[in-house]
């Protein structure tokens, strides 16, 4: 695992040897990077190029990821960017319903006007 | 201590101070964009009207589509003809802002949105902002702070960078200053 990249957490605890990783969130205290409350295996999280060691909390267990190595340039995992693509479309849809939403706002204020 | 600092980046970064304008124009400083058109270019303007990017060959991001490119990628031009956002380099984003902390912290809860410049729930005036983090898929209309863009957590270190796409275009005349960006987070 190397610095100056985007993963999942699920990769995070995967790259920890962590057994059962997959069924973790949600059903114990999942803390990594210092991140807390972390309930889902696709959450993302950012470990900076300065990053040497991801520090990870699970139940009461403690573990450590060594960093082996920075990218010369920002990274996104696979995984992480399947997450990003969900998102993606959440936001497209959200942004789809304010448009629709504003103009028919600016439609109305232009009949106000006109009366 | 906690501190941020701004840049608008380029070929050399411009620093925007607290009293800085981030300036969205036309193909240069201080022109008009046309009505419901994006930025051709972006600029730091001092508090007394200079341009404090001149010389710097400061990035500008252009918003194209929310969903138009690639499996409905969102689509931008910053300078190379039109592309999927998510194509975008770390040195190609339009804002780089730096969050510090003496002591590792991990930085949670991060969002950033434009505003009316006084209070944070309220969307610009009579502006259509869009905003992405370095990576994202599309753009978020990141206006007001209920649109906020999410900004990914960011695991302990005692430095934080984060690299927002912006582009804004404005919906009726005149020059729009009820506008301004604000970044909000939690550290631990």
């Amino acid at each position: 695992m190397k610095s100056n990249a985007k993963y999942t957490a699920l990769e995070i605890l995967t790259a920890a040897e962590i057994v059962d990783a997959p069924v973790l969130f949600g059903k114990v205290r999942v803390r990594i990077a210092g991140i807390a409350g972390i309930v889902k295996p696709d959450h993302l999280i950012k470990i900076g190029p300065s990053v040497k060691v991801i520090d990870i909390i699970v139940g009461t267990e403690k573990y450590e990821v060594k960093i082996e190595g920075v990218e010369e340039e920002f990274v996104v995992t696979e995984e992480a960017e399947k997450a990003l693509e969900a998102k993606g479309i959440e936001v497209t849809k959200k942004n789809e319903d304010r448009a629709k939403a504003k103009k028919a706002e600016a439609e109305k204020a232009k009949e106000e006007v006109k009366e | 201590m906690a501190t941020f600092v701004w840049l608008l980046q380029g070929t050399t970064p411009t620093t925007i101070d607290a009293t800085d304008i981030i300036q969205f124009a036309g193909a240069t400083f201080d022109s008009a964009i046309t009505v419901d058109a994006y930025n051709d270019s972006t600029h730091v303007e001092s508090s007394v009207g200079a341009d404090d990017s001149t010389g710097n060959t400061p990035n500008n991001v252009k918003f194209i589509s929310q969903a138009g490119g690639g499996a409905g990628d969102s689509q931008g031009d910053w300078g190379d003809g039109t592309e999927d956002i998510d194509a975008i380099l770390q040195a190609e984003c339009t804002l780089k802002v730096t969050f510090s902390h003496a002591s590792a912290v991990a930085v949670t809860a991060n969002t950033f949105f434009a505003f009316d410049g006084t209070t944070p729930a309220t969307a610009p005036v009579e502006i259509d902002v869009r905003a992405a983090e370095l990576a994202d898929i599309n753009f978020t209309e990141a206006e007001g702070s209920a649109s906020a863009l999410t900004i990914t957590d960011s695991g302990s270190s005692t430095s934080h960078d984060f690299y927002i796409l912006v582009s804004a275009s404005p919906t009726t005349v005149g020059e729009k200053t009820a506008f301004a960006f604000r970044m909000a987070l939690t550290y631990t």
